[in-house]
């Protein structure tokens, strides 16, 4: 017996939940939403466990090994950490949680995968490059009317529709 | 309570990581709720597809921008322990096209790839794997990336300090596109559903929950506009306020210093800015201290902040206790503007500027706060996150 998912909720009663959760975080902690910065000290914590005293002096990863603490106790590994639980609870109560690969049902999935994975990956020099990602920089640095949160998310939209002819076809 | 709590030393680390796990636990059932869980949903925005990105993202950013403006308006959040991403336009310009370009080629970005791993989405999971790829080929080339990544380097810079318009107008505006995007999309979407009267339905009264937040959107800004654009003048929204008498010209203030009249000038900014400028012989306390501080009472008072808002709350604290104040109108904004020249802002410091006879002559009889950063403001932790920003 497989119950039929529930309906997403309105776009907009979702982003007044998102935009709550962003005052309650600027209100308790002086700060927004995040998450490639999770991603940035896993690869740091990697690094480090290939080659110690490289990633020590390294100048981009360096920072994450002051105090000599795991570069993993981070509030942005806790935060990614809690919204894939939210995400998985959300998905549960939902009955949507299935596994499967998301593309366009004529597309091979062996191509999305790789899809996929080039495009996380040119996300993660991208993230790095702008010192925060859709969540961190857009939605969090936007609310607070940064300069370059602004910059950053126009350059979003326009690197998206640039791309979208080229990679069209995995979705249709 | 103000906030920001923890950045106020209100509690520790260690109960800073359960409440940035619970933080993450609803914006992650958020996510789901909205469908970010899924790729096709994601991407569709750049097919013209589903809106649905762009209606989350903004209904977001309306609300968090408005709560923020009214919290500090209110003075129940101090904007100036907060955590705000510094502007760096070559690394932010070319990583955003680039997180664009990753985004409808992979379907996700960073925080949404998680929710749909979450969600059982294979895909989700690989592009996770891409991210931390990709982060190792950053790293690996960062002797190559790091002109473009330093490349517009402009500080901490928001949307208003930089075009000189007000925060509420800003914020009002904001609204107001934000609105119209919703509304446009929403058009679209009926046009493509081929209702005849997509027109008829869209101008119609017809009253739904979505209507009466938009309205209520609207009013907030409105509302923030107008009391923004007064507090600008030195006005205080708070119970007791400044009118216009109590208003120091930028101009006679300087001449004031220069004639070495008695004038005691205090900053209200947070002491890392009044180190890189202030006011040759201003003082700096934090607005807390206002309240008790022992200020001269032979002479007077000139407040000043950035644009002047804080500087109207400030006020009213120094003239419920009877002393002899005035607003520096404008701000420190409007005294960079019509006093110091730019050759003044090079010489950064504390040295003498615009007004060299004046420099030190509103020190006596000032309290030992001078320069000296003050106790609330010198605990502030910032937001504890990489010192290169996640």
């Amino acid at each position: 017996m497989k119950m039929d998912a529930k309906p997403y909720w309105s776009p907009y009663l979702a982003g007044i939940g998102i935009g709550v959760t962003l005052i309650v975080s600027f209100y308790v902690l002086g700060g927004g939403l995040g998450a490639s910065g999770a991603f940035a000290r896993v690869t740091g914590a990697l690094f480090h466990a290939v080659a110690p005293a490289y990633t020590e002096s390294h100048p981009y990863f360096k920072s994450y090994f002051e105090g000599g603490q795991s570069p993993l106790k981070d509030w942005m590994v806790f935060l990614v950490i809690g919204a894939f639980l939210g995400g998985l609870l959300g998905a549960l109560t939902a009955g949507r949680l299935r596994g499967g690969v998301e593309r366009g049902a004529g597309f091979p999935v062996r191509s999305r995968l790789w899809l996929a994975f080039a495009g996380g990956a040119i996300t993660g020099i991208a993230a790095r490059l702008a010192r925060g990602c859709t969540s961190n920089l857009a939605l969090s640095g936007g609310s607070e009317m940064a300069l370059g949160a602004w910059a950053f998310m126009l350059s979003v939209f326009a690197g998206g529709y640039l791309m979208a002819y080229f990679v069209r076809r995995q979705w249709s | 309570m103000t906030g920001p709590l923890y950045s106020l030393g209100v509690f520790g680390d260690e109960a800073g990581f359960v409440a940035i796990f619970l933080i993450g636990l609803a914006f992650g059932f958020f996510l789901e709720r909205a469908g970010f869980g899924s790729a096709r949903k994601l991407a569709g925005i750049f097919y013209f597809r589903d809106f649905a990105v762009l209606r989350v993202m903004f209904t977001a950013i309306v609300v968090a921008m408005l709560g923020l403006l009214y919290l500090s308006s209110l003075g129940w959040l101090e904007m100036e322990a907060m955590n705000l991403p510094p502007t760096f336009l070559g690394g932010q310009i070319a990583g955003g096209l680039l997180l664009g370009i990753g985004f409808v080629t992979g379907g996700y970005c960073p925080g949404t790839s998680v929710v749909a791993a979450a969600s059982g989405k294979w895909d989700g999971l690989v592009f996770m794997l891409g991210l931390i790829f990709g982060t190792g080929v950053f790293g690996l080339s960062f002797d190559w990336l790091e002109g473009l990544y330093q490349w517009g380097s402009m500080g901490t810079v928001t949307l208003s300090e930089w075009s000189g318009m007000g925060a509420g107008t800003l914020g009002f505006l904001i609204v107001l596109i934000a609105l119209g995007a919703f509304a446009a999309t929403e058009y679209a979407d009926r046009r493509k559903a081929g209702a005849a009267d997509a027109g008829g339905k869209f101008m119609s009264l017809q009253v739904s929950w979505q209507r009466a937040g938009a309205a209520l959107a609207v009013v907030l800004g409105f509302v923030l506009m107008t009391a923004h654009s007064i507090a600008g003048q030195g006005v205080s929204v708070s119970k007791l306020a400044a009118s216009g008498d109590d208003l120091i010209e930028p101009a006679d203030l300087a001449a004031m210093l220069a004639r070495n009249q008695p004038v005691a000038v205090i900053d209200l900014r947070e002491p890392a800015s009044f180190a890189q400028y202030h006011i040759p012989g201003a003082a700096n306390l934090a607005f807390e201290q206002l309240a008790k501080a022992d200020l001269p009472r032979d002479r007077l008072v000139v407040l000043c902040s950035v644009d002047g808002v804080r500087a109207g709350q400030a006020w009213a604290v120094l003239a419920s206790r009877g002393i002899q104040t005035r607003i520096l109108k404008g701000g420190l904004r409007q005294w960079w503007a019509e006093v110091a020249t730019p050759a003044d802002l090079r010489m950064g410091g504390g040295a003498p500027m615009a007004l060299p006879a004046a420099h030190g002559a509103a020190a006596p009889g000032m309290p030992a706060a001078r320069s000296a950063a003050p106790p609330a403001a010198g605990g502030v932790k910032k937001f504890k996150k990489g010192s290169s920003c996640s």
